[in-house]
């Protein structure tokens, strides 16, 4: 039996239009149900399907129609009484989900006026109008788009600081928020250290060694890369962030951590940190480290900021005591940091079996930060590695698809993910690289990033366990060894697993090291030894 | 932040009240703006939109809900309107687009539309892709209600493709409070101007007359829908994918392009997609697919 069931001028969203046929659809009994209204078009699909004529004749385009076949009048009744319960019950339904889908901003905030952060990731073009609204409407952003001017940034972080709100970004990958892992974060545990951090895996890196030496994060907000390197911005984000954690009781700590920034931008940072009068710890990426200043502590690596941070929040009252700890600690391993002599061993092992003619490291990086940290490390031991990172113009490698020398090459560059997902997301672009840079026989040893946590590819490793399996077999058919180091950043609690990723690769050989500045060392030390034709 | 105001197109829920009645005027306040209608003349109605940021809004929109309490409060609502409305900055999407078209035509693209759509599609698989994974839908799940699928709106789409009068049979076909039919249109009309490199509105004179014709035949919001694109104005998720299609430079190589395993399209293009998909139950959707007719369409015209 078919019937029809009308409401004369009626609206109702076209999403609720659709849940309230599915709904109907899916009952036992039902073999049509349209949802629809009766234009002329669609009151012709109706008489076509059976429906009575003379009355959908009578109906205007701005009439609601329900039209129903169904097994017999008791499914007919409910069905029909299913259809209009959906439509009263239309807003209610999206708030259940908790995953309602809107057009707009403001429908978001109309749905959730509780909603007080914005993560906007539309394409650079249009992100300054997007972060714009959301600063207007009194919402912190977080600007994962790139591509966004200088100008827009200035304007939108001078428009958020007058508002007391932070925008993380342009170009922001990750923060945790209130314990949320926002993009690309990791599964760390709570706790009294807060990071600012203007390095996307350098704050990933800092965080889950953090939670590897038993400590946690309360806040970790992303800045963008300008936002210390750039005076013009001068660090507006990241002043403002310190502001609100110096003031947060959750936190006890504060911890820092940039590539290069500008002189006097870092001053700021400094006098923020030494202003807080909570124990502090700076990082600041390929700066020589400086002599320790009151409550702030200068880490000369990414692992020693977190382990800094880590002592100084477990108790220890000044950076000279957390040093101090640290060292008297160093015999044990509690922290897990190789002995120097471990590391020469291990380096020492690994460079006897390479071939002849094998000289050159090849560093291959998902993540911007830890290819900087590693270039920087090489770069001074190694009397130049080539790079498009390089700050160096006489080191940017000219074509970064073609390694050159010693070389440690960024994959997340836009060089190489301009049409095409970040290699922390889509590792193919890396495995590709694994397999040209197993073809060259100068190639004494290769440096690898894995980034785990949410946003990161679900098996970072497995995408290239083939690649690196066919490049070390590649040099012992030329006679020679190809070691393989690598460290993982992540936690066990991360989605891939820490234990799962590590035990993957060290079944295929590669020498998995505890942290990203490990991994540099221990690299360095075999290309030294691959120099110095110590085989 | 100064406001907009223009030919901007409300996104769905049209939840409006009235927020202030001129001489020649109403003006209607939707979450996403105030949409004012001018009566020019008897035969002569202009629809403009104001986004006049978000602090005025909220005191218009306040007013308007006050509306029905006396004068006061209407009048109030409409010096604020006024107010937000002379510092609003004009906003017309037709000189860029016209820009994008020519551009589109100038690459070379306007010869070579049935790239732009694999490019597109390419986009549209992964944003499609994307949406699944968020969603954990499996593919295609929940077409059957669509004009996609192979229910009977699915049925009769297909059917009028192969009859004449389409594509302007669409206006009023299918489901959605914006018929989906009024929606592929939109879309069609978009893409037609993009890649005919003759600007917002100077595409396909025949169909747009056609559609003008069957107007009265949708409904009141697909009215305003295809009003707007019969004009050149689609809506915004619509100018940012002909922005983003013809800012995109185009790969050494089509056939790396839709290549989902060598890398796709840009991201920006996905995005574009992915906020055109995220529009209404399936207006986006069909938005989409009407673009891709468009691309193709003039493709066929061109080649003959």
């Amino acid at each position: 039996m078919k019937r029809l069931r009308v409401r004369k001028d009626s609206y109702y969203d076209s999403v609720f239009l659709m849940l309230a046929a599915r709904g109907i659809k899916g009952m036992d009994g039902v073999d049509e149900a349209v949802v629809a209204m009766a234009t002329p078009m669609n009151v012709e699909l109706l008489v076509d399907l059976g429906f009575d004529k003379a009355e959908l004749e009578s109906l205007s385009p701005n009439d609601l129609v329900v039209a129903v076949e169904a097994r017999d009048e008791g499914v007919m009744e409910a069905a029909l009484k299913e259809a209009f319960d959906a439509l009263t019950r239309k807003k209610q339904a999206a708030a259940e989900t908790g995953l309602a889908r809107v057009g707009s901003m403001a429908s978001a905030l109309k749905l959730d006026p509780a909603i007080n952060l914005a993560v906007i990731s539309v394409p650079g073009a249009y992100a300054a109008r997007e972060a714009r609204k959301a600063l207007d409407a009194g919402l912190h952003v977080m600007l994962y788009s790139d591509n966004v001017s200088l100008d827009d940034e200035i304007a939108l972080k001078k428009l958020a600081v007058s508002k007391g709100l932070l925008v993380m970004g342009p170009d922001c990958g990750t923060a945790i928020v209130n314990g949320k892992p926002l993009c690309f974060a990791n599964v760390v545990r709570r706790g009294p250290i807060g990071v600012v951090a203007a390095s996307g895996t350098g704050l990933q890196e800092v965080c889950c060694l953090i939670d590897r030496y038993g400590s946690g994060v309360s806040q970790a907000i992303g800045t963008g890369g300008r936002d210390l390197k750039n005076a013009a911005v001068g660090g507006m984000t990241s002043l403002l962030a310190l502001s609100a954690l110096a003031q947060d009781p959750a936190t006890k700590v504060l911890l820092v951590v940039s590539k290069p920034p500008a002189p006097e931008v870092a001053e700021k940072v400094i006098a923020a940190l030494e202003a807080s009068g909570k124990p502090a710890v700076a990082h600041f990426l390929g700066l020589a480290p400086r002599p320790d200043r009151g409550n702030v502590a200068f880490a000369a690596d990414l692992e020693e900021a977190a382990l800094l941070a880590a002592r100084l929040a477990l108790g220890d009252d000044t950076p000279e005591r957390a040093r101090a700890n640290i060292a008297d600690d160093s015999g044990n391993d509690r922290y897990n940091r190789p002995r120097p002599g471990a590391v020469t061993a291990t380096a020492a092992a690994e460079a006897s079996r390479l071939g002849a003619g094998q000289k050159y490291l090849r560093g291959l990086y998902t993540g911007g930060t830890l290819c900087d940290e590693a270039m920087f490390i090489a770069h001074k031991e190694l009397g130049g590695v080539y790079s498009n990172n390089q700050t160096d113009p006489a080191w940017v490698l000219a074509d970064p698809f073609q390694s050159k020398a010693h070389c440690v090459v960024d994959l997340g560059d836009d060089a190489f993910t301009s049409g095409k997902p970040h290699p922390m997301i889509d590792p193919g672009a890396r495995a590709e690289r694994i397999a040209q840079e197993g073809a060259d026989p100068e190639l004494a040893i290769m440096l690898l990033d894995f980034v785990l946590g949410y946003g990161s590819h679900p098996d970072p490793v497995g995408a290239c366990l083939k690649e690196i399996k066919a490049a070390r077999a590649a040099a012992a058919a030329r006679g020679g060894y190809l070691p393989v180091v690598a460290s993982v950043t992540g936690t066990e609690a991360d989605p891939q697993g820490m234990a799962a990723q590590i035990a993957a690769l060290e079944a295929e050989g590669v020498v998995v090291m505890p942290s990203n500045y490990r991994a540099a060392l221990l690299a360095v030390e075999i290309a030294k030894l691959a120099q110095g034709g110590a085989r | 932040m100064p406001g907009l105001r223009g030919c901007l197109v409300a996104p769905p829920p049209w939840d409006a009240r009235v927020a202030g009645v001129f001489s020649k005027a109403i003006a209607l306040a939707l979450p996403s703006g105030i949409l004012i209608s001018v009566v020019r003349d008897e035969e002569g109605m202009e629809a403009l939109a104001l986004w006049p940021g978000a602090e005025a809004y909220a005191r218009i929109d306040a007013a308007a809900r006050a509306g029905a309490a006396g004068d006061r409060a209407r009048s109030a609502a409409i010096a604020a309107i006024e107010a937000a409305y002379a510092a609003a900055e004009p906003w017309d999407p037709r000189p860029r687009l016209a820009e994008l078209s020519r551009a589109f035509a100038a690459a070379g693209r306007g010869g070579a539309p049935a790239a732009a759509a694999d490019r597109l599609r390419a986009a549209l698989r992964r944003a499609e892709a994307a949406d699944r994974g968020r969603r954990g839908g499996a593919d295609g799940a929940g077409d059957d209600g669509t004009i996609r699928g192979s229910g009977p709106y699915g049925r009769a789409f297909a059917a009028m493709r192969e009859r004449d009068g389409f594509p302007a049979a669409l206006v009023g076909f299918g489901p959605g409070t914006t018929p989906a039919g009024d929606d592929w249109l939109a879309g069609y009309l978009c893409a037609a101007d993009l890649a005919g490199g003759r600007g917002p509105g100077g595409a396909e004179a025949a169909l747009r007359n056609e559609i003008v014709r069957r107007l009265e035949r949708t409904t009141a919001a697909g009215r305003s829908l295809l009003t707007g694109a019969l004009e050149g104005v689609p809506p915004r998720y619509l100018c940012d994918l002909a922005e983003s299609l013809a800012a995109t430079e185009p790969s050494a190589g089509a056939a790396a392009a839709v290549d989902d395993e060598a890398g796709g399209p840009d991201a920006g293009l996905i995005a574009a997609v992915e906020s055109a998909l995220s529009h209404g139950a399936s207006s986006g959707r069909d938005a989409v697919d009407g673009f891709l007719s468009g691309l193709l369409g003039l493709g066929a015209t061109a080649a003959a």
